[in-house]
């Protein structure tokens, strides 16, 4: 049984919000009608957003980071939000792991959020139904789009990509090769609902530079820099170079 | 977690209107095996007074549902979800209580009323404890996830009902001493768990951490952007934002309106039934015992801390000690860098 997942690397991250801005632009237009916005132009814009990316401060000054962490439904393997559901509306597909919900079934009593740990379900109020990242499973089994195509937007999206898709219990995919050699983690693990979404964490990495090549990069921006803008040289020696 | 009040008024005045009943029914069986059944007036009178609670809570809890057209389907995944398992139980303990009355009004034998009335009692006692596990079966809301939930539930919605079964009694001219007699006690042990409950959630302890939940093993983690320009869904339903003074005098409004309050009128009205005249307290009493009541589940509603605020920096933290690290049983924490 496959349980499709996002795998998101967090030391690729850098936070552009391009992964929602994606998903909301693709699931707004999308067939299962519009996410809601109240009031985007206004002082309080607020609406129904799938994909959210947060920025935590980790440490204390001066030994700080930057954690760029984008969240959205972790498809859990036990997923509280589908046993809690009292019409059935939410369910887990068997054929890969999807938690989707019938929004023609759902009557809005909103009991799956409260079920849920880790805040990835939001009330649609235009429509009255609870609404989720669906793993956009109205792109990745489209035939008619190209073969790589076949993948969230969010996914797409990615400029650095830091987003992975795959179906995380094939021992042989792309997505389960990245949790082994990444040490794949699980968000609240505590919360027992099991994730599938798996976090790749934040670790130092080094990179080889020689000192001849920062001297010919260097000597590539100076003459770049003289070519199209015409001041002295001593300005450009400010700028850093 | 927001109070909501279609929520709170569903389970406040549906949870009185078993209460009265099951009061109700409890005096006609006990009466019936003494050879005195209550009179087919005060059942017909106490039935459609427990139906007309219970109906104001289904109207309250319509709207809480976006799409209530579809409520019939609620019935669908009882194996799993309490909340079906409460909207299959609410109609047919509705149903019978209104067959039972029925009986009463039409002067059927009393034992074919009565057998009517031990199932709708016992759906009654199920829906208790279907509503209470609803929010007790919550893992991620600790303040909820504990047996003092159905059981306070039960217990309140019992005292609530029992104070209107005496009105019932005192105003269909049925002496209502002995129910007066039975009631005292129920709401003292309501008292007593919600106590007990309100001081578990003082002290408890929550295993949800900040730092779990984003997966950096190191205390000092902060949020400083929730990826959002403003409120949205996640921020608004799982924070109530009621200040720490409000939350307080809501507590003192419970202790006098549902418990104090009460039982004053309770006590006020003993005499006079002991000297056989008939008392008229039990009215207010239910009104009285019906604001508290309405007041414990805002409180109630406020004091849940879900653990999804930890990502939207509104989770209240623990409170209490952590029971491994008191007994032993896990390491100490290293000390700050």
């Amino acid at each position: 049984m496959p349980q499709l997942a996002l795998i998101i690397d967090l030391n690729k991250c850098v936070g552009c919000h391009a992964c929602a801005v994606n998903c909301k632009s693709w699931n707004t237009s999308g067939k299962f009608g519009p996410l809601p916005e109240k009031a985007p132009y206004g002082k309080t814009p607020t609406g129904v957003w799938f994909n959210r990316v947060q920025t935590w401060e980790v440490g204390t000054y001066p030994d700080v980071d930057v954690l760029y962490l984008p969240k959205s439904c972790m498809h859990c393997a036990e997923a509280p939000c589908v046993a809690v559901c009292p019409t059935g509306a939410s369910y887990k597909r068997a054929e890969d792991g999807v938690v989707l919900v019938n929004y023609d079934d759902c009557i809005g009593c909103k009991y799956c959020s409260w079920a849920c740990p880790y805040g990835c379900r939001e009330f649609d109020e235009a429509d009255g139904v609870m609404k989720k990242c669906t793993l956009c499973v109205d792109r990745i089994y489209d035939t008619r789009l190209p073969e790589e195509e076949r993948k969230p937007a969010c996914v797409l999206a990615c400029p650095t990509q830091a987003r992975i898709f795959g179906d995380v219990l094939d021992t042989d995919s792309a997505a389960s090769h990245a949790i082994a050699e990444g040490q794949g983690f699980r968000l609240m693990p505590e919360s027992g609902a099991n994730p599938s979404n798996r976090y790749l964490p934040r670790r130092k990495v080094k990179v080889a530079v020689d000192e001849e090549m920062i001297t010919v990069r260097r000597a590539a921006a100076v003459k770049s820099v003289r070519k199209s803008v015409d001041i002295e040289e001593t300005v450009i020696e400010d700028f850093g170079f | 977690m927001a109070p909501e009040f279609s929520i709170i008024l569903l389970t406040v005045f549906a949870g009185a209107g078993q209460g009265l009943f099951v009061f109700i029914f409890a005096a006609d069986l006990l009466g019936a095996i003494r050879g005195a059944p209550l009179a087919p007036d005060t059942v017909t009178l106490a039935a459609v007074m427990a139906l007309a609670l219970m109906t104001a809570g289904l109207v309250a809890s319509v709207f809480h549902l976006s799409h209530p057209l579809r409520g019939v389907k609620a019935a669908r995944r009882y194996k799993s979800s309490w909340l079906s398992r409460e909207a299959l139980a609410l109609p047919p303990a509705m149903g019978l209580i209104a067959l039972y009355g029925a009986a009463a009004w039409l002067d059927y034998s009393v034992d074919a009323r009565l057998a009517i009335g031990a199932v709708a009692a016992a759906a009654s006692l199920y829906l208790y404890l279907a509503t209470g596990m609803i929010y007790a079966s919550v893992p991620y809301i600790k303040e909820w996830n504990t047996a003092y939930t159905p059981l306070s539930f039960t217990l309140i919605g019992l005292a609530v009902g029992g104070m209107g079964a005496v009105a019932a009694l005192e105003i269909s001219g049925g002496g209502a001493l002995t129910m007066v007699r039975g009631v005292i006690p129920i709401l003292l042990a309501a008292a007593l768990v919600k106590w007990w409950h309100w001081r578990r959630n003082a002290r408890l302890f929550t295993p949800f951490t900040p730092h779990a939940a984003i997966g950096v093993m190191r205390p000092d983690a902060r949020l400083m952007d929730m990826g959002t320009t403003y409120q949205h869904y996640n921020t608004t339903e799982y924070d109530a934002r009621a200040p720490a003074a409000t939350v307080e005098t809501m507590r003192y409004i419970v202790i006098g309106a549902l418990f104090i309050g009460p039982l004053a009128l309770l006590s006020l009205d003993y005499m006079p039934l002991l000297r056989g005249e008939g008392g008229w307290l039990g009215a207010p009493a239910l009104v009285l015992a019906l604001t508290g009541a309405v007041a414990e589940r805002w409180l109630f509603f406020v004091e849940g801390n879900h653990a999804q605020n930890l990502y939207y920096g509104t989770y209240r933290g623990r409170k209490g000690p952590n029971p491994l690290l008191e007994s032993g049983k896990a390491h100490a924490p290293l000390p700050p860098r």
